[in-house]
């Protein structure tokens, strides 16, 4: 018995000791922020303030976060000028590659200090949560000339476009307080629960971010859809005189020839344009951009090496393409 | 069930509660013999639930088969008759070959003839078929032989054939390896349970975090051939064979691991074989447990090396073909075994014509060069051990040959896995010449868990595992064989 509770003992100093130098190994390999909930509204949640991070999962990228929690290379005070916003997903979030190569960073380097761009894209917010926060997230940094909206899927539920119309569409919770905050702090504890607990942290796709349509119970035109969600964005960048900009991407697919190709719903996508135009809402497809670089270069946007070939999230090239065409429609619009 | 799952993760501890409870030390007035059966028979059931848990269905057909190797081989030590022997090897034979192989040859046969296929068999493989057959015929041919007497308690020998570490991926355990550990007093014990708590860790982590990983970048690879560049299907070649490697020399380790928890020994499956010098060390050092099995039973059986040199390299190639066709029923496993063998026969070839210093003396820039080539050449051969067909194959080797541009992905996990692999090898080396052995021999790094050292080693080598472990679904890629 003695023995058994002296083995007990040791094994509960070596456990100590293996978590903090399993800690110490993901302070490099796997170490995010915690999220708490933003009182502004202008997003769901935001990381904490001056943290810094790193991921060897999904990318490699060490950097830290904004006085805000955000990803931007420089901090933010109320007042300062921003031109463009920029709102969307964990691809425009860039925790995946390094600071200067998310697209915030790259529209910032491609306008060589003309214009200003603010990232506060997040991960989990699909256009969904996007368009829900716009009013309050337009109030809050009052852009002067552009919001940059991403999109990440053409398949919209009816019923969850109401939710946002209504303002009951739920926000992406936050558990920082408690046991479940604190637990969070330790990095090995984090990835574990990445790992086996969080679903589909694993499975790679950013597409994952947006949820699946459930099957419509009434058959609708797909117009009747997704116009009281343009109708909204188109009403609260009038209200706050900034043009919007709708920017489309998706994951691609390789075929077995080594072809790349969309799966997106070329009907929805053209009707989705079209929906855009007659509310003046700029809108950019980045996919045909994505597959003529893959043809020219074998490059694809998508993936890490430490991801499937072509999976999990933007990569630094998507991420400059994506800047890049974002810049084209904006020197268009003001050309 | 997987050793890498939650289920495991419940029955496995039930397991061992109830044969420690079976045993001497907690039943002291109980006969040790009466003890000894009840774990068997428990054994026995866990092993069946353990199948069963798959497909509760194919329980019978293992039970068929036991019986079959029971009673045969109970005749012909009886009486002596050859055709209870026949039928003892041939009724497995013929199991397998309806399960695994009728719609092979009969699609091939028609193919080759221009016949329409007059249609398949509807039939899912049962999970381990391939290997608990071939321990249902060593066990009837080592009777035939005058190694073992033949069992007289259908307990043990079903448990010989079910015993549920082993049972669905190897290693293939020889009869007289294992049945003798029956009629011996084995309990579980701390020792056993420290080391064989340490092997499962390091073959668990061989499993979710290098195969699986590697995995990811190997399917995709798979799935798109024309789309990568000639550096990237290399890479992935190599990757592949350090992939089944770890698949499976993890799960023959997590194998031995459960066993020795146990009390029990299974053989060693895998011995380094990324410092193998020629095709024919390699095949020495890899799947050790089938290797074994078919030189003992097979290549011996054709005559081997005793009716001169031809006829030794056409046993030879007999052996590896039907080794290759043991891995499935397609012609890439077939021309794969083909090209191993043909590879050895060229070996043998030249050693015995040209070769004259011993190997022994080879200087060490040459020794590496020569594990260089065979491990090239095995990574080659890999290609066809994944690709869906010999001109898929054979159009990624081209693409490799022809430099062919595409995309570059050089995967993080193949590329850590590959140095992890040469670094484990090295140590294994310096070793080895430490200890004064004639070649290099793998090692489990096992620590002592009695000091805090020790679990703080484990703890955090564990930790890691779950850590860095792919989670996604991913099959033991033996499983399928």
């Amino acid at each position: 018995m003695k023995k058994t509770l002296q083995w007990l003992l040791k094994a509960f100093v070596a456990g100590c000791i293996a978590l903090v130098l399993l800690c110490a190994f993901c302070m490099l390999y796997y170490n995010v922020p915690v999220h708490h909930n933003n009182p502004s509204g202008a997003t769901d949640y935001v990381w904490e303030s001056h943290k810094f991070y790193s991921r060897g999962i999904d990318g490699f990228a060490l950097g830290r976060t904004n006085n805000e929690g955000h990803n931007n290379l420089s901090d933010y005070h109320e007042g300062d000028a921003i031109d463009i916003l920029l709102m969307g997903s964990s691809n425009m979030e860039g925790f995946n590659v390094a600071q200067d190569k998310s697209t915030a960073a790259v529209i910032n380097q491609l306008f060589e200090g003309e214009k200003f761009c603010y990232n506060i894209g997040t991960a989990g917010h699909t256009m969904l949560n996007n368009v829900k926060n716009l009013n309050d997230a337009l109030d809050k940094y009052q852009p002067e000339e552009y919001v940059i909206i991403e999109c990440i899927s053409m398949d919209y539920d009816y019923e969850a476009v109401q939710a946002v119309v209504k303002g009951t569409f739920p926000d992406n919770a936050s558990h920082s307080g408690g046991i479940i905050g604190l637990l969070q702090r330790l990095p090995y504890l984090r990835l574990f629960y990445t790992q086996f607990f969080k679903d589909g942290a694993l499975a790679f796709g950013a597409g994952k971010d947006e949820p699946a349509a459930p099957a419509p119970a009434v058959e609708r035109e797909y117009s009747e859809i997704v116009s009281p969600l343009l109708d909204m964005v188109a009403e609260s960048c009038e209200n706050h005189a900034v043009q919007p900009i709708i920017v489309y991407n998706n994951t691609l697919m390789l075929r077995e020839d080594g072809s790349l190709y969309s799966s997106t719903d070329t009907d929805k996508l053209a009707a989705f344009s079209q929906l855009c135009e007659e509310r003046g809402i700029c809108f950019v497809n980045v996919i045909p951009s994505f597959i003529e670089s893959y043809e020219q270069s074998h490059k694809l946007p998508y993936g890490f090496s430490n991801t499937s070939p072509g999976g999990g999230h933007m990569n630094a090239h998507g991420h400059s393409i994506f800047a890049a065409e974002v810049c084209a429609a904006i020197r268009e619009m003001e050309a | 069930m997987q050793f890498n799952s939650l289920a495991f993760l419940v029955f496995f501890p039930i397991v061992c509660a109830l044969a420690t409870f079976f045993s001497p030390h907690c039943m002291k007035k109980t006969d040790p013999a009466k003890l000894q059966r009840i774990r068997h028979i428990m054994l026995l059931l866990a092993s069946y639930v353990f199948y069963g848990w798959w497909n509760w269905k194919f329980c019978f057909l293992m039970l068929l088969m036991t019986a079959v190797a029971f009673f045969s081989s109970q005749h012909y030590s009886r009486h002596g008759n050859k055709a209870a022997v026949w039928l003892g090897v041939a009724f497995p034979l013929v199991v397998l070959g309806i399960f695994k192989y009728f719609n092979f040859f009969v699609g091939s046969f028609c193919d080759a003839f221009g016949i329409v296929n007059p249609g398949t068999l509807r039939i899912i493989l049962p999970v381990g078929i391939s290997f608990y057959t071939f321990q249902s015929l060593s066990y009837t041919i080592d009777v035939y032989r005058g190694k073992l007497k033949a069992e007289e308690d259908f307990v043990r020998l079903a448990l010989y054939i079910a015993f549920f570490p082993q049972l669905v991926a190897g290693p293939i355990v020889k009869a007289e390896h294992f049945i003798p550990q029956l009629y011996e007093e084995r309990n579980i014990n701390i020792k056993n349970i420290e080391i064989g708590v340490q092997i499962f860790a390091f073959g668990l982590f061989k499993k979710i975090v290098m195969a699986d990983n590697i995995a990811v970048f190997v399917d995709a690879v798979h799935a798109a051939p024309g789309a990568y560049s000639a550096a990237t299907l290399l890479l992935s070649a190599f990757a592949h064979y350090v992939q089944i490697y770890c698949d499976f020399s993890g799960y023959s380790d997590m194998a031995v691991g459960c066993a020795r928890v146990l009390g029990y020994d299974l053989t060693r499956n895998f011995n380094l074989p990324f410092v193998s010098e020629s095709i024919s060390e390699l095949w020495s050092r890899w799947h050790i447990s089938l290797s074994t099995w078919l030189q003992e039973y097979l290549y011996f059986s054709l005559g081997g090396s005793k009716k001169g040199n031809v006829r030794t390299y056409v046993n030879l190639m007999i052996t590896m073909i039907l080794g290759g066709l043991w891995h499935g029923a397609a012609w890439t496993f077939v021309l794969w075994g083909a090209l191993i063998g043909l590879a050895q026969v060229i070996e043998r070839f030249v050693k015995r014509n040209f070769k004259k210093k011993p190997k022994g003396k080879r200087p060490v820039p040459m020794r590496i060069l020569s594990m260089l080539l065979t491990t090239s050449f095995f990574s080659l051969m890999a290609l066809l051990f994944r690709a869906k067909s010999v001109a898929v194959a054979w159009e990624m080797f081209v693409s490799i040959l022809t430099l062919q541009p595409g995309i570059n992905h050089i995967g993080f996990w193949p590329v850590v896995s590959i140095v992890l692999v040469i670094f484990c090898c090295i140590c294994a080396a310096l070793r080895s010449r430490k200890l004064g052995q004639r070649s290099i021999q793998g090692y489990y790094p096992l620590v002592d868990l009695s000091t805090v050292k020790g679990l703080v080693i484990f703890f955090t080598f564990v930790g890691l595992t779950l850590g860095l472990a792919y989670t996604g679904e991913s099959p033991f890629i033996y499983f399928q064989f």
